[in-house]
């Protein structure tokens, strides 16, 4: 995994983003995460329509072989919904991946600025 | 060809040119405009901006009158996105460093298209995370439809399978000028550096 980064939230603010990109090797879908700094973790994905902005959330997201897959600013990003705590820029939040063959991936993902574009 | 379909042929290819031409006058802004140049607003038909009386940090009044004598720069979002309105409010600020002492004569604001969930405590602290000079304001449904609506902002709730909602909406940075009058729109996607010549250029 690279270019892995949360971005830092508000008090009050209720939802995160979580970047990163992706490989595996064998090729794997990734179902979902879960993290203890927020009530769930659900994958979205950001479509323009026109100069409108939508996001769609994704149910699972496949991983083919070998392919880098990102989650970044402007296309996917890991939604922490229902934040415990606000997210400190300087720390880390522990997230695990739920990957359909692998199974349980844990991340330590680094806190980035509100508007960080990378780590 | 039989007369008639001739006929029906004629009058299908002029209700298209009709209708392609009604479609490009409305779209004419999006289709010359697709690098998020501004542009005067003397041939736009629709007039975009208006009156708003919203409520800012602290629970404070804020109307657009509040900021006569300064350049407007609205962006329209919500806080519970992490992907557009962060990057477009980080953008901002950033472009207001580089503006530097200009930056005094800008008015940066982020109106909510979610009061229901974004009061003004949520929407300041925020803003503040961005640049303490971008003002936050929400406000009754009433009062900010009618900024959506005055602005001709998209926004609308799509339900998500958890129970909540996230919002679609227009990524757009209205601009409008010391007097209030519109004067220009920038790209909710523009990075800093245009931001920054983008206002630069208007004000000049």
């Amino acid at each position: 995994m690279t270019g892995v980064f949360a971005r830092a939230t508000a008090p009050g603010q209720a939802d995160g983003g979580v970047f990163l990109t992706v490989t595996s090797d064998a090729g794997d879908t990734l179902l979902g995460a879960t993290t203890p700094a927020a009530r769930a973790v659900s994958l979205h994905r950001m479509i323009m329509n026109g100069n409108v902005m939508e996001m769609r959330q994704m149910a699972s997201v496949a991983l083919p072989p070998g392919r880098p897959v990102a989650f970044e600013p402007g296309s996917m990003h890991l939604m922490l919904e229902g934040l415990r705590r606000p997210l400190e820029r300087g720390g880390t939040v522990h997230l695990v991946l739920e990957l359909a063959h692998a199974g349980p991936v844990g991340v330590d993902v680094p806190v980035a600025g509100p508007g960080a574009a990378a780590p | 060809m039989k007369r008639g379909l001739r006929n029906g042929a004629v009058t299908l290819v002029l209700a298209a040119a009709v209708v392609l031409a009604v479609v490009a006058a409305t779209h004419m802004e999006e289709w010359t405009n697709p690098f998020g140049t501004p542009y005067r607003s003397a041939s736009t038909a629709v007039p975009i901006g208006g009156p708003f009386r919203l409520t800012g940090p602290g629970d404070k009044p804020v109307s657009n009158t509040d900021f006569r004598g300064k350049w407007m720069l609205i962006y329209f979002g919500y806080t519970h996105c992490p992907d557009a309105c962060p990057t477009a409010l980080n953008d901002i600020g950033v472009a207001l460093g580089m503006m530097k002492q200009r930056s005094s004569t800008v008015a940066p604001l982020f109106i909510t298209v979610d009061p229901e969930r974004d009061t003004p405590a949520v929407i300041g602290a925020y803003t503040r995370q961005f640049s303490p000079q971008i003002v936050g304001l929400t406000g009754s449904r009433d009062a900010i439809e009618r900024a959506e609506h005055e602005f001709h902002v998209y926004a609308a709730r799509h339900p998500t399978p958890g129970g909540g909602y996230e919002m679609d909406h227009s990524n757009i940075i209205y601009v409008m000028d010391p007097a209030g009058h519109f004067a220009g729109i920038i790209d909710g996607s523009a990075n800093p550096e245009d931001i920054a010549a983008q206002v630069e250029k208007l004000e000049a």
